[in-house]
């Protein structure tokens, strides 16, 4: 299955291993704010 | 003979004035700019507030950086969310660079428009991100804020202000929040990220206050 995408100012790319761990880590520790 | 520009009136000469008049001229013209720019930007070297980079958010990426924003030119910044919107309906969040630790924040969110709105406080305790929320999925689906942030280039702990709101009728009209960044690095970009869904679309100004 294909990495999420990310954006670079103008430039869209799937997310590489080590920036899809890091945006895993990221999405844990964020504060859980349903819906707003 | 000479004449003066359409809009602000500044002296300038005609075709059939004599070129030996022309450094006269140009003289004349440069102190009139000089003078008007000193008076626009009250004798700084930038106006107020000064427009650093304007992103449109792709539709489909779970993560946009936007590189180069935070300078050595500004201490203050407002970062602006327009019309943001995702596919799922879960919270907005915003990292410096792309630091995912150290991020402390207490918040307001007042949920129902009337008196008996149910007001939440919530807060952060060395979390991975500063929590935008201001996202739905139902119409008018498009939510926005802006954040003051202080410091995000200095080598120093980055403050925070966070006003925004959620154009549901049922949603979060009132979402208010102050915290901090307990990171003492230097940033030049900021990270936008959405967990287990997508941006649709939306647009983030970053803009600096000028100080000198």
């Amino acid at each position: 299955m294909a990495n999420p995408l990310i954006q670079i100012d103008d430039e869209v790319r799937e997310m590489t291993d080590e920036e899809y761990a890091e945006y895993l880590i990221s999405c844990d520790g964020a504060e859980s704010i349903d819906g707003e | 003979m000479a004449t003066t520009t359409p809009n602000y009136g500044w002296s300038v000469p005609t075709s059939t004035d004599y070129v030996a008049q022309g450094a006269v001229a140009i003289e004349t013209l440069g102190d009139s700019v000089d003078a008007f720019v000193a008076t626009a930007f009250n004798s700084k070297l930038r106006p107020g507030l000064v427009l650093i980079k304007s992103q449109t958010i792709s539709s489909g990426v779970s993560s946009v950086s936007i590189t180069d924003v935070f300078n050595t030119n500004f201490d203050a910044y407002k970062i602006i969310f327009t019309g943001i919107t995702t596919g799922g309906a879960v919270g907005n969040n915003l990292q410096f660079g792309t630091s995912n630790t150290g991020y402390y924040a207490n918040n307001l969110s007042v949920a129902g428009y009337s008196s008996s709105g149910t007001a939440n406080f919530s807060g952060t305790n060395n979390g991975s991100s500063l929590a935008l929320g201001m996202v739905s999925t139902t119409a008018p689906n498009a939510t926005g804020g802006s954040v003051e942030v202080q410091n995000p280039f200095a080598a120093t702990t980055t403050t925070w202000q966070l006003h925004g709101s959620d154009p549901r009728t049922a949603g979060v009209g009132l979402r208010i929040e102050s915290g901090f960044h307990n990171v003492a690095t230097s940033y030049t970009s900021l990270t936008l990220f959405i967990a287990g869904t997508t941006y649709t679309g939306g647009r983030v100004s970053v803009y600096g206050y000028s100080k000198d």
